[in-house]
């Protein structure tokens, strides 16, 4: 059974609807965010540099959208910052 | 009308039955900070079981944006504005997280929906949702539309989303069970999953209308309620696959964001889970605390947990998973080392993990997180099945494997 194909139009029932959730405006959202994606994929063991790729591809919509509302600066700095600490082994570091 | 003493809550409450000791009790951890909403669980389960006429609105199993979307529409809000109005100003918790099986997040010293009810007319409060809450799996996120020619103009958020991803919590009180009118809903005594029989169901919707998560859903074509049954028949080992082991469900086993763990527990007879530090769910829930019920005063005792998003705004998360949150995110951000291993069990295996140790491995590295240096080590965690043979293991360094560009056939 082949069903008629309609386009949406602007009165269906589906429309845009959004609530704004009230967040503390003393901290920056989007840099503990990045902190978020960065430390969960380093405590799988991933090194700096391929964590950095997950910012630079836009197929990673949300590291991505931190990475140009921000720039590479800001990003670089907080993963050096995670990866700061002495490291033992090879391939764990930024 | 029975006393039963919910450990969840830290206390004992009026529930309709005696409780039943099932041989074990059918749980899930899912770890929310690795959901990505892509529904894979929800179409594993679509596909499985409620792909026939009369289901198209069901969705036993979806995950939903939070804080705004939900499936029914507001469900949560509403059940929690209903509690508020039954007991205004007094749906607070007293204490702190403690290491006590009976009481890990202390004592809640309002009022369930058990207790909200008048037991006359109602069991448990609730509403019965309008057939167009239900038309979307997340409604007002995700979903097609269109834009006028003029465009739209929506709010901008400052904080970050977050997906929660849900299925029946197949109680230990099930608010369901104890409203239908026709005892057409029962816990099975070998693993405690909540199944409607079909043949004694009326299609009354008091279930539908109790459950405060809004996970028995309504069949026009059958006048039947039908809800998550848990994919018994994997639970059971019935699936060739693996040769009469038992397998987790169909949305465990197909989550490709590895956020979930699922498995059978053993409990005592008041309800509480038996101490047991090798069960990779007790160890989460008990020896850790990262992960949480999902609104606990409800009071159902629901048996899905959840390890809490660190980035979201705390008093939020209170409401959802109770007092435990600020501990839970602290642990879970700055993991022991058998935690850290542990994560890296979740989906690695279809078949049922009853146990659970880590190898120690060599140190690889040390991590900045949260001004704290912690120490990363390459230790190996290792499932075993019911009988103790090795099922999977895994490190906590994931292999990374790099496609070439010029292969990528998208």
């Amino acid at each position: 059974m082949e069903y008629p194909e309609k386009q949406f139009e602007s009165d269906d029932p589906f429309e845009f609807v959004a609530v704004r959730y009230p967040v503390s405006s003393e901290r920056n959202h989007d840099f503990q965010m990045a902190r978020c994606f960065i430390e969960e994929y380093a405590l799988m063991g991933w090194p700096g540099s391929q964590i950095r790729t997950l910012f630079e591809t836009p197929l990673y919509a949300g590291p991505h959208a931190i990475f140009q509302k921000w720039g590479s600066k800001v990003v670089d700095e907080l993963i050096r910052e995670i990866f700061s600490a002495e490291e033992v082994a090879d391939g764990t570091g930024a | 009308m029975a006393q039963v003493h919910n450990w969840q809550l830290g206390r004992d409450m009026r529930y309709r039955f005696e409780p039943g000791k099932p041989e074990r009790q059918f749980a899930a951890v899912f770890n929310i900070n690795r959901c990505i909403a892509c529904q894979t669980c929800t179409m594993a389960c679509k596909s499985t079981w409620t792909h026939s006429p009369g289901q198209e609105l069901m969705w036993w199993n979806n995950v939903e944006t939070k804080p705004y979307g939900g499936y029914p529409d507001h469900w949560d809000v509403k059940t929690l504005a209903l509690l508020d109005e039954a007991n205004p100003g007094g749906q607070v918790w007293d204490g702190d997280p403690v290491e006590n099986v009976r009481a890990p997040y202390g004592r809640f010293d309002g009022q369930t929906v058990f207790e909200a009810a008048d037991g006359l007319t109602q069991e448990a409060v609730g509403y019965l949702p309008e057939e167009r809450e239900w038309k979307a799996p997340n409604r007002f996120e995700d979903h097609a539309t269109k834009f006028p020619a003029a465009g739209v103009s929506l709010p901008e958020h400052d904080g970050w989303f977050f997906y929660l991803a849900r299925i029946c919590n197949h109680c230990t009180y099930p608010a369901c069970l104890a409203a239908c009118p026709r005892n057409a809903i029962y816990k099975r005594p070998k693993d405690g999953i909540v199944l409607v029989d079909q043949e004694r169901c009326r299609g009354y919707r008091k279930c539908v209308e109790a459950c405060p998560y809004k996970k028995t859903m309504y069949r026009p074509t059958t006048r039947t309620t039908e809800k998550c049954i848990g994919c018994y028949p994997r639970v059971e080992g019935e699936d060739p696959l693996t040769q009469g082991l038992p397998m987790e469900p169909r949305c465990m086993a197909a989550c490709v964001g590895k956020i979930r763990m699922h498995g059978l527990v053993n409990v005592e007879a008041d309800g509480t889970w038996t101490n047991d530090p090798t069960h990779p769910l007790y160890y989460l829930v008990h020896e850790e605390q990262v992960a949480l019920p999902l609104y606990p005063q409800f009071g159902t005792q629901p048996n899905i947990y959840y390890i809490p998003p660190r980035w979201v705004p705390r008093d939020y998360l209170r409401q959802m998973f109770g007092p435990g949150v600020d501990q839970a995110i602290e642990r879970y951000t700055r993991p022991s080392r058998t935690l850290l291993a542990l994560l890296q069990l979740f989906r690695a295996s279809q078949r049922i993990i009853y146990s659970f140790d880590v190898e120690e491995g060599p140190k690889v590295g040390e991590l900045v997180v949260g001004g704290e240096v912690i120490e990363m080590f390459n230790d190996t965690a290792v499932g075993f099945d019911e009988s103790g043979g090795e099922i999977v293991r895994v490190d906590v360094e994931e292999p990374i494997f790099e496609r070439p560009g010029k292969l990528n056939s998208i």
